[in-house]
C-alpha cells in the first residue's frame, strides 16, 4: 500500500495496482472470515469442553454425577473401534433408516394424493391433525403389545412418527407449486399424471426432504426411547440401560448420548446434501440451513412439525395460495389477478 | 387455422372478461391483440390454449373444436422465471414437452440444441435458467416453444418482463424464426406455417411484428378494430418504426385502444 501512495496522484499504474490489492484484500478477508468462524466455533466447542472438565474436576458435583469432558471423549473415542457398541449403533441405525424409509414410502404417496385431491386433503386433514399431536413415545406400550419384536415395534414407531412431517411437507410443497409451471405443461399437452410427476414432485422435491429432515431428528428420539422402553437384543437404547445397570458408568452414558448426537448430525449433514445435489435451484435455501449450528427443527422437533421449507430462491415474493389448487378443478388453475391482464 | 365465434366468459365472481369476441386466423398468420389492461386478452388467450373452458361461444383450431388442450399447441408466458423449471437444465427444459412428440431422448436431446442455437443460445444448454438473465431465459422459453414445432403458437405478453433493448432483439428474433426464414435450416419442416397469435399491451410492438392488430376494447373485452399491417418484409427497428405507413398505423391502433 505504501507504494501505491507513492506512485503519484494520477491514475496510473498505482490506481490498478490498489484495485487489485483491494480485491485482494477482499478475498483475504472473506476467506478469514470463513475460517475466523470456524475458528471462534472451534474455540466455542473446546471452551465448553474445558469448562466441564474444570467444574467435573473441581469436585463441586459428585463425580458419579458429572463425569470429567476428557474422559467421556476416551470413551467415546474407545467405542468407535467397540466391535460391541458398534454392533448396537448399527442396530439404531438401521431400525431408524427402515422406519424413515417406510414413512417415505408411504408419506410421499399419500402427499401426492391428497395434494391433488382438495376435497380428500380437506377430509383427510382432519384425521391428519387429530392424529400428528399423539408423541409417538405415548404408543410405546400400544406398539410393544401389537407388534411384540422390539424391532417391529421400534420400526412402527419411527415410521409413525415420521410420518406427519413428510406429509405435510408435501403437502405444503405442493401447495407452493407454481401455478404458471403447472399451465406450461399443460399447455403442451401433458395430462394430470404427467404434469404430476414432472413438475409438481421435482417443485415439492426441496420442501419433502425438509420434512425427511425433520423426520430424521424426530425418528431418532423415538428410535432411542422405544429402545430403552422395548429393549431387545441390541441397539443404542439398550447399550445406554446397561451402562446404567452395571452400577453405573455416567462416563459411557454421556459418550453413548454423544454418538446419538453424531447420528443426528450426519443424517441431517446428509440431507442437506442431497437436497443440494437433486435439488441445485433450493442449494441456496440448503446452504443458510448447513450454516444454522441449530437447525429450525431441533431435536424434539414437535415444534416444528409441519414448517415449511424455505422458498425457493429463483422465484420472487409472490402471493401463496390460500387453498391447495386442484389439478382437478373444473375451471382451470386460477391466478387472480392474471386473468384480467 | 384458428376460428372463434361469439366467444364470452363470465368469471365465478361475475366479473365478465369477453364477450362477443368473434375472429378468424388464417394458417402462417401473425396476429397481434392489443387493448388497454383488464381488456380480457389473457383471458381470451387461455381459452384458445384450452386451460379455461368459455362460458359462451365456440373455438375451433385447425378446424377441431377446442375441449381440452389442443395438440400442436405451445404457450409463451410472460413470467419466464415462473415458466421456466428450475430443477431442470437450459437444454432439458427445452427437450421436456418433446417427450409428447414420442421422440427418442438423443433425438429430443438434439433438438433441444438446435433451438437453442436457433434463437442465440448455444453453449447455455447446460446451465440452469436462473443463471441466466431474464432476456436469456425468455429466449429459453420460446426455444422451447420453437422446438415443440407447434402449429399455433401463443404468446402472452412476452417481451413484457424485460428492458426496452431485449425486448426490441426478441421482436426481431421471432419475426426471423417465423415463417422458415430462419438460418438454422429447419424451415422445410419447422417454423414454415407456424400461426402464431400475440397479445401485448404495447401498440408499437403490436404493429411492428403483426400482420394484423387487433384491438380490443375493455370490460368486457369485445374486438373493437382490426387493423392489417402491410410493412414490407424483413422489418427492422429503426427503418420499420420510421415509415410513415408504421406511424399512421401506430396512430389508428393507438386512439382504437383509448376510444371507450
Amino acid at each position: 500500500m505504501k507504494r501505491d501512495a507513492r506512485s503519484g496522484p494520477g491514475l496510473g499504474p498505482g490506481f490498478g495496482a490498489r484495485a487489485r490489492s483491494r480485491a485482494g484484500s477482499r478475498a483475504v478477508w472473506l476467506a478469514g472470515r470463513r475460517w475466523g468462524r470456524a475458528l471462534l466455533g472451534a474455540l466455542g466447542v473446546c471452551g465448553a469442553l474445558l469448562l466441564v472438565e474444570l467444574v467435573a474436576r473441581s469436585g463441586v458435583f459428585d463425580d458419579q454425577a458429572l463425569p470429567p469432558a476428557s474422559s467421556v471423549l476416551a470413551r467415546a473415542a474407545e467405542m468407535a473401534v467397540d466391535d460391541g457398541f458398534l454392533g448396537d449403533l448399527w442396530t439404531t441405525v438401521s431400525v431408524w433408516l427402515g422406519g424413515l424409509g417406510l414413512a417415505v414410502l408411504l408419506a410421499v404417496p399419500a402427499g401426492l394424493l391428497l395434494g391433488s385431491l382438495p376435497r380428500l386433503d380437506t377430509a383427510a386433514l382432519a384425521v391428519v391433525e387429530l392424529a400428528r399431536p399423539v408423541p409417538s413415545v405415548a404408543l410405546i406400550p400400544l406398539a410393544i403389545l401389537v407388534f411384540v419384536e422390539p424391532d417391529r415395534v421400534e420400526r412402527s414407531l419411527v415410521c409413525y412418527a415420521a410420518l406427519w412431517p413428510i406429509l405435510l411437507n408435501t403437502l405444503y410443497g405442493l401447495r407452493d407449486v407454481d401455478p404458471v409451471a403447472k399451465e406450461t405443461l399443460r399447455s403442451f399437452g401433458f395430462g394430470v399424471l404427467g404434469v404430476l410427476w414432472r413438475v409438481s414432485l421435482p417443485s415439492a422435491g426441496p420442501f419433502v426432504v425438509t420434512g425427511v429432515r425433520i423426520a430424521a431428528s424426530v425418528g431418532l428420539v423415538v428410535v432411542v426411547s422405544a429402545e430403552l422402553r422395548a429393549g431387545g437384543d441390541g441397539g443404542l437404547g439398550v447399550y445406554l440401560l446397561e451402562t446404567q445397570s452395571g452400577g453405573g458408568r455416567p462416563d459411557l452414558m454421556v459418550a453413548g448420548a454423544c454418538w446419538a448426537g453424531v447420528l443426528g448430525v450426519a443424517a441431517n449433514a446428509g440431507l442437506v446434501w442431497a437436497e443440494r445435489r437433486i435439488f441445485p435451484h433450493s442449494a441456496l435455501s440448503a446452504r443458510s440451513a448447513r450454516g444454522r449450528p441449530f437447525p429450525t427443527e431441533s431435536i424434539s422437533g414437535s415444534a416444528a412439525w409441519g414448517a415449511a421449507a424455505p422458498g425457493p430462491p429463483h422465484r420472487p415474493e409472490r402471493p401463496r395460495p390460500q387453498t391447495p389448487d386442484g389439478l382437478a378443478s373444473p375451471g382451470g388453475l386460477k391466478e387472480p389477478g392474471a386473468e384480467r391482464s | 387455422m384458428l376460428e372463434i365465434a361469439g366467444l364470452g366468459h363470465r368469471y365465478a365472481d361475475g366479473h365478465q372478461a369477453v364477450e362477443g369476441v368473434e375472429l378468424h386466423v388464417a394458417r402462417g398468420e401473425l396476429v397481434s391483440i392489443v387493448g388497454p389492461s383488464g381488456c380480457g386478452k389473457s383471458t381470451l388467450l387461455r381459452c384458445v390454449a384450452g386451460l379455461q373452458r368459455p362460458s359462451e361461444g365456440r373455438i375451433a383450431v385447425g378446424g377441431r373444436p377446442v375441449d381440452g388442450v389442443p395438440d400442436d399447441l405451445a404457450v409463451v408466458f410472460q413470467d419466464y422465471t415462473r415458466s421456466l423449471f428450475p430443477w431442470l437444465t437450459v437444454r432439458d427444459n427445452v427437450a421436456l414437452p418433446l417427450r409428447r412428440r414420442g421422440l427418442a431422448r438423443a433425438e429430443r436431446r438434439a433438438q433441444a440444441l438446435a433451438a437453442l442455437a436457433q434463437v442465440g443460445l448455444d453453449g447455455t444448454a447446460g446451465k440452469y435458467p436462473w443463471q441466466l438473465s431474464g432476456g436469456m431465459q425468455q429466449r429459453v422459453a420460446l426455444a422451447r416453444a420453437l422446438a415443440y414445432r407447434p402449429a399455433l403458437l401463443l404468446m402472452d405478453e412476452p417481451f413484457g418482463s424485460v428492458d426496452a433493448q431485449t425486448r426490441e432483439d426478441l421482436e426481431d428474433l421471432l419475426l426471423s424464426v417465423r415463417g422458415g426464414t430462419d438460418p438454422g435450416g429447419r424451415a422445410d419442416d419447422g417454423g414454415g406455417g407456424m400461426t402464431i397469435l400475440l397479445v401485448t399491451h404495447d401498440i408499437d410492438e403490436s404493429v411492428y411484428v403483426g400482420d394484423r392488430v387487433v384491438v380490443l376494447t375493455g370490460a368486457p373485452g369485445r374486438v373493437h378494430s382490426e387493423l392489417r399491417v402491410e410493412l414490407p418484409a424483413p422489418r427492422d427497428q429503426i427503418v420499420t418504426r420510421g415509415l410513415p405507413e408504421f406511424v399512421k398505423l401506430r396512430a389508428e391502433v393507438g386512439r382504437a385502444v383509448r376510444r371507450p
